[in-house]
């Protein structure tokens, strides 16, 4: 099984996918997270149970090598003479991901937002100042139950703000 | 319609409760009842993916803690429901406005017609391992690299990054160029850039260091860095959002900035002149580009001129001198050296 340094790697690949592809409906997200389901449904429940999150992301990360070596035949190789070339010839250079990743804590700040004030002042509590559910309880005065729900609310709204779901093309 | 959303918003807070669960209650109990939800539906586990990314976008957020939890709360409480009582889900506003979606596209659009060099590559790579880390760029060249801790450093061309990450401090040693820094709060850390004769450190913040030999221009576009001149026994110079100074050896000095006169105008390839000199000018220009321009007649090096080009774009820069009819340019050297002239013809 991979490290943890390995599961934030792949998640974080994974996450730059989903990120720049979902919110578009983009067919190949959902290819994507179809092949994902299928190899999980198809993995021992045993093997699944000991490390559920770094077993569902190791399947994500190998599909998408694949499907990337696959991609990259067709694609120009980005090696620095690759690099110094393209200074030249700027139009055709990849730059969705630079400009994904550019703007990326900007773009979360615009999205957090669109949510109402509560539930950005939930996901404040728990994200950047690292509260646990009983301590947003006790500073907002509500019940433990209340602020779970609060949380959980908060990040399913953020969640939707943050992409739109391939399968939810109205 | 309405309902759809509803449910998608019902196993939206399911992933969240999963995950956050996952993070405290590790027993083989609650990993299989998570095994169990997940297989239930491929809708579950697109929900727990996205959910799962949402979540970690988050893991910077706010770094200068600008915004204000209570004053949000009292936002809300007003906007949508008491936050003493069970709050009913439909009464949440669902359909958002769509105008930050518009700024967004045309923000990406105006980086995508300008940027051209990233970092595609170093995206997808692992991360690096510790210890120094070099990073440079050729002649022309911009690229950026995700650093381990978050941070995203630009290079601007011919420029050259030292990075050596540590438990205690990160130091980047900016050796020559110019680079434009986001640092990923980590207080535990300081983030600290060597530009030769001062230091500066920041926390959670965005600043571009463009190092010229012994001295540096340092520019801050968001939160506050702190700059300190290694020989000087001062202490460290703080500097805000928008604020410039020119560094030298011995002293700091504040500079004022005009409007449209942006420090990290480079990442679109863009220079930008105000009232400059055309020696500084050239020199700027020279930066990016192999083929040089030099000033034959030094009458013209202290004639003053604004505008902003595209770096790449000679030919236009040349028409723009030329316009006047005062200098010519001519190409030597096999096309590698373009002279500028006064013209004799003019005269």
């Amino acid at each position: 099984m991979p490290s943890s340094a390995e599961l934030e790697e792949t998640r974080a690949r994974l996450h730059g996918f989903l990120l720049r592809r979902m919110g578009r409906g983009n067919p190949e997200a959902t290819d994507l997270l179809q092949e994902v389901y299928v190899r999980f449904l198809q993995t021992p429940d045993h093997a699944l149970i000991r490390q559920p999150m770094a077993y569902l992301y190791r399947i994500a990360a190998n599909l998408l090598y694949d499907r990337r070596r696959r991609e990259e035949r067709e694609t120009v190789v980005f090696d620095s003479q690759a690099a110094d070339e393209s200074a030249e010839r700027p139009a055709d250079v990849l730059r969705d991901e630079l400009v994904e990743s550019l703007n990326a804590r900007q773009e979360i700040e615009h999205r957090l937002a669109e949510l109402p004030g509560t539930y950005q002042a939930v996901l404040l509590l728990y994200k950047r100042d690292g509260l646990s559910c009983p301590e947003i309880a006790e500073k907002l005065r509500i019940s433990q139950h209340t602020a779970e729900k609060y949380l959980y609310r908060a990040i399913a709204h953020f969640r939707r703000a943050h992409l739109a779901s391939p399968g939810a093309q109205r | 319609m309405k309902s759809h959303l509803r449910h998608e918003l019902k196993i939206g807070e399911e992933a969240a409760q999963w995950l956050l669960r996952l993070e405290q209650d590790r027993t083989s109990a609650t990993r299989s009842a998570f095994v169990a939800w997940l297989k239930h539906s491929p809708q579950h586990l697109q929900e727990l993916l996205a959910t799962d990314a949402a979540l970690h976008s988050l893991d910077t957020v706010d770094p200068q803690r600008r915004l204000d939890v209570s004053k949000l709360l009292r936002q809300g409480t007003a906007e949508i429901l008491p936050l003493q009582e069970s709050p009913d889900i439909e009464s949440c506003p669902v359909e958002q406005t769509r105008h930050t979606r518009h700024r967004r596209a045309r923000w990406a659009a105006a980086i995508a017609a300008g940027v051209m060099i990233l970092a595609g590559a170093a995206y997808f790579l692992p991360s690096l391992p510790a210890g120094d880390q070099e990073y440079a760029t050729t002649v022309g060249e911009q690229r950026s690299w995700r650093l381990q801790d978050g941070s995203v450093v630009y290079l601007n061309t011919r420029s050259r990054l030292q990075v050596r990450y540590s438990a205690q401090a990160r130091d980047l040693r900016l050796l020559d160029g110019e680079a434009l820094f986001v640092v990923a709060a980590d207080p535990a850390r300081p983030f600290r850039v060597d530009a030769g004769s001062a230091t500066i450190q920041a926390v959670g913040t965005q600043f571009n260091i463009h190092r010229d030999g012994d001295s540096s221009t340092v520019a801050v576009i968001e939160g506050r860095v702190k700059v300190s001149i290694d020989a000087g026994s001062e202490t460290a110079t703080p500097l805000a959002r928008g604020e410039q100074a020119r560094i030298t050896a011995r002293r700091i000095a504040k500079q004022t900035t005009s409007q449209g006169d942006s420090p990290v105008a480079w990442r679109n390839r863009q220079l930008v002149f105000t009232s400059q000199t055309l020696e500084e000018v050239v020199k700027e220009v020279n930066r990016y580009n192999r083929v040089q321009l030099r000033i034959a007649d030094t009458a013209l090096a202290s004639r003053r001129l604004s505008g902003v080009f595209n770096v790449d774009d000679l030919p236009s820069l040349l028409a723009f001198l030329e316009r006047d009819g005062e200098l010519t340019s001519t190409y030597e050297q096999d096309g590698k050296l373009i002279t500028l002239r006064v013209n004799s013809m003019a005269r």
